[in-house]
């Protein structure tokens, strides 16, 4: 039990720190790399949390395909690493108390929870007793929640065909040979026949 | 099996659209000219949403759950379906050729409407949180593209960073309250929530009892999520820029449609959890938010008032009118009672049908050609003096306006009176009396643009275009306007049905 | 101590809300880049995913690992949307900061 105490110490607290370095990080780049090393160790919590297939899932779709994205768009768009224009005012930084106090008020909250006493009988889905995490899911994610499953797939075509919209450039103008427009120009359409004076120039 | 067939059956609508999204996209690939193809999708597009519309009228009235209780069909769900569509409709018919003057073409467009409009279907029919977010991130990423169609202007640009960064933080902050209410009460469906937290079992237990307080802290943040959706006050700053940005069909695409679903939901919510048939209105948490929400919307009645003041550009004065007036139907639906979600109901139908015929008005009104401006009537101050030149469509213009005030024969009194009345039934009569002299000095600048209309010389002789799709929505809304007062009692007899049935009686 | 290391509920719980202030936070208080606010974004997502798969566990119930499931699909696709934006607004500007965004005063 105690290695998992501590193992939940060292995720949680490299999992807030890299969080925080991922937003206060002056480089664009560092930026995306605390990123990857913060869902990282996310995915280190939910393995201790006992769901594998989500922590895989995580590693796998945040690591291997949003983040390689976020480099991928900061290699693209090069930020520079930005001076700030203006002087920023004091009162710009009352959100940071506003935000200490939320942040020390969730922990209050989070700290204490309970629930409902009737909670854990509701929704009388399969719990994992016997069954392996990735089967229990698998389970009911394409009986129970099969609607919503497609659903998830009309947004992925969304999305995609949304990226490819908002990023295509209109086609330019092509160069092509058209055979046609070749064989019916005349001598007349381009060749200029200019009688130019001797000494004056066209 | 047989449930399953059920299940389809109640489904049809949808499936139609997810369908015939699929066919587009498809179908446009052995289109040649992609101007010639968006010419012919965008007129199968009026025979593609009438079909949609007829099934969805086709279908049972039975309350029914489908999809193990992720999905709801009843009367309520059906008469948003059809509001929805039939505002998806008319904002259609006079954005189509207006789009076309915006340069914002494509038969990506016409996609993008579908999936919105399957989006709201969803959200419209959700009976489950998970189900709710689904359908509500389809219709948001369909939003997104809309809002950012116009990819070459940078306002444009802006107002779709904007409108992102917003909606994606407003999501965050509902999936934060939506974990924190299934921590607490152990689901995420509308009807188990209901149930867990109106059972009389957890008043017994001493004090406050601390899981009710973590549900309540979830539920804040969801509605606070649904505020920025319907931009009630504190969460209004993105829709003077957003509108400001975008096209002005998809402006009112956006002012209408996700609006209404939002507080369609809003109201199942209100009516199952805060109304004054369920148990524990009285219970110590959740009593707070009846108060708070009236106050913000009581603040976005003033905010929005106010801020229309100053402006010129006729979109963001759309806008700050349009926070006022989702301030009214809010405060409606926060009393809680039959009477105020009445009103509410009514409310929004009359805001919905004038706001669709200026919206088509102003769709109709060009810059001529030769002047600096191009395309769509821009400025407040642009429409001085029209009457002089086009003497029908300033008529119908003020005829809007002098309902919007609030005057009396029209749509807009009435409702700004049943919402009044029931705010004085309910006993909050400073409350009335306040929104009474907010929409008093909301008269003010209405009144002045028919004075502008009549009163003043014209600056710019702006050109009407008059395909007959203007037309149909302008008289559509135009005779609702008019004729609410004659023939208003079978739609109050409707929603008063569904308000009965939404709160149980 | 021992108690100090036997892991509850209310363990995740406090990390997922500090991550949520600290994303939340990370919206409001940059000005200077937008790519970072949509960093930010995926540090409330990731805040989120953890609050829900904590109640899963401590709840044995298999509802809150699926929401994550879906929010991880819908998360990704709106990244994808987002930065699309994002480069056409940088083709136009030249820049993604958020001092440049001025032509909207509101």
């Amino acid at each position: 039990m105690v290695i998992f105490g501590m193992m939940f110490y060292l995720f949680a607290g490299l999992t807030l720190l890299s969080a925080f370095l991922t937003l206060i990080a002056r480089a664009p780049v560092h930026s995306a790399l605390w990123l990857i090393f913060m869902f990282l160790n996310g995915a280190g919590l939910f393995v201790l949390l006992g769901s594998e297939l989500l922590a895989m899932i995580f590693v796998i779709v945040y690591v291997g395909a949003v983040a390689v994205l976020f480099l991928f768009v900061v290699m693209m768009i090069k930020p520079q690493r930005e001076v700030l224009k203006k002087e920023i005012k004091w009162y710009k930084r009352i959100p940071v108390l506003i935000g200490i106090f939320f942040g020390s008020e969730m922990v209050f909250i989070l700290g204490g929870w309970s629930f409902v006493p009737v909670a854990s009988t509701l929704d009388q889905l399969p719990s994992r007793v016997q069954i392996s995490n990735t089967t229990a899911i698998g389970n009911i994610l394409y009986t129970h929640y099969a609607v919503l499953f497609e659903i998830a797939g009309f947004i992925l075509l969304g999305a995609m065909v949304g990226a490819i919209v908002l990023t295509k450039r209109a086609p330019k103008e092509r160069y092509r040979q058209k055979m046609s427009d070749q064989v019916l120009e005349k001598k007349k359409n381009r060749i200029k026949i200019c009688h130019v004076d001797i000494r004056k120039g066209v | 099996m047989g449930t399953i067939l059920r299940d389809l059956l109640c489904f049809i609508p949808e499936l139609t659209l997810g369908g015939l999204i699929l066919i587009f996209l498809g179908g446009a690939v052995f289109l040649k000219k992609e101007t010639q193809g968006s010419v012919l999708f965008g007129k199968v597009m009026f025979g593609v949403l009438g079909m949609v519309g007829i099934l969805v009228l086709l279908q049972n009235l039975e309350p029914l759950y489908i999809f193990n209780r992720l999905f709801i069909s009843d009367t309520y769900t059906i008469f948003v379906k059809v509001l929805v569509l039939s505002i998806t409709i008319c904002i259609y018919s006079f954005s189509f050729s207006s789009l076309k003057s915006e340069k914002v073409i494509g038969v990506e467009l016409y996609v993008f409407i579908l999936m919105a409009l399957l989006g709201m279907f969803m959200v419209i029919g959700s009976n489950d949180f998970l189900s709710f977010y689904l359908g509500m991130e389809l219709q948001n990423i369909a939003f997104y593209v809309l809002v950012s169609f116009k990819k070459d202007s940078l306002k444009n640009n802006e107002a779709a960073i904007k409108y992102f960064i917003l909606g994606v933080v407003a999501s965050g902050i509902f999936l934060f309250g939506a974990s924190l209410l299934y921590g607490a009460v152990g689901s995420l469906n509308f009807q188990d929530i209901g149930n867990v937290l109106g059972a009389s079992t957890l008043e017994s237990s001493s004090g406050i009892p601390y899981a009710l307080f973590g549900a309540g802290v979830g539920l804040l943040f969801i509605m606070v999520s649904f505020l920025f959706k319907v931009s009630i006050v504190p969460f209004h700053m993105w829709a003077p820029d957003v509108y400001e940005g975008s096209p002005l069909p998809i402006v009112a695409f956006l002012a209408f449609a996700p609006k209404v679903v939002i507080l369609s939901v809003i109201l199942r919510l209100w009516a199952l959890l805060f109304s004054e048939t369920t148990v524990f209105v009285a219970s110590s948490v959740l009593k707070v938010f009846p108060p708070m929400i009236m106050g913000a919307s009581l603040l976005s009645i003033i905010v929005g008032t106010f801020g229309a003041f100053g402006q010129s550009n006729i979109k963001r004065f759309l806008a700050y009118t349009g926070i006022s007036h989702m301030g009214f139907v809010v405060l409606g639906i926060s009393l809680g009672n039959y009477s105020g979600m009445h009103a509410a109901l009514v409310y929004l139908l009359s805001y919905i049908i004038m706001g669709i015929g200026f919206f088509a008005s102003l769709g109709a009104l060009r810059y001529p050609p030769g002047f600096s401006r191009i395309g769509i009537v821009k400025d407040l101050s642009d429409l001085k003096g029209l009457s002089k030149t086009h003497p029908g469509m300033s008529f119908s213009l003020a005829i809007l306006m002098i309902s919007f005030a609030g005057l009396p024969p029209l749509i807009g009194f009435f409702s700004k009176l049943y919402l009044l009345l029931s705010l004085i039934e309910t006993g909050f009569v400073g409350i009335a009396i306040l929104g009474g002299l907010s929409s008093v000095v909301a008269a003010v600048y209405y009144l002045r643009i028919v004075k502008d209309l009549y009163f003043e010389d014209a600056e710019v002789s702006l050109e009407v275009v008059t395909p007959l799709s203007f037309f149909i929505p302008l008289f559509l809304s135009l005779g609702g306007t008019v004729f609410f007062c004659i023939y208003a009692e079978p739609v109050l007899l409707y929603v008063s049905i569904l308000m009965k049935m939404l709160l149980g009686r | 101590m021992n108690q100090l290391l036997t892991i509850g509920l209310s363990h995740y719980l406090c990390v997922g809300g500090l991550l949520f202030i600290i994303g939340i936070m990370g919206i409001c208080l940059n000005r200077t880049n937008v790519i970072l606010m949509l960093m930010a974004v995926e540090v409330i997502l990731l805040a989120v995913s953890l609050n829900f798969i904590a109640f899963s566990a401590f709840l044995f119930d298999l509802m809150g690992q699926v929401f994550v499931f879906f929010v991880l699909t819908v998360g990704a696709a709106e990244t994808a949307i987002g930065l699309a934006i994002l480069v056409a607004f940088f083709r136009n500007q030249g820049t993604v900061s958020v001092q440049d965004m001025e032509k909207l005063k509101g």
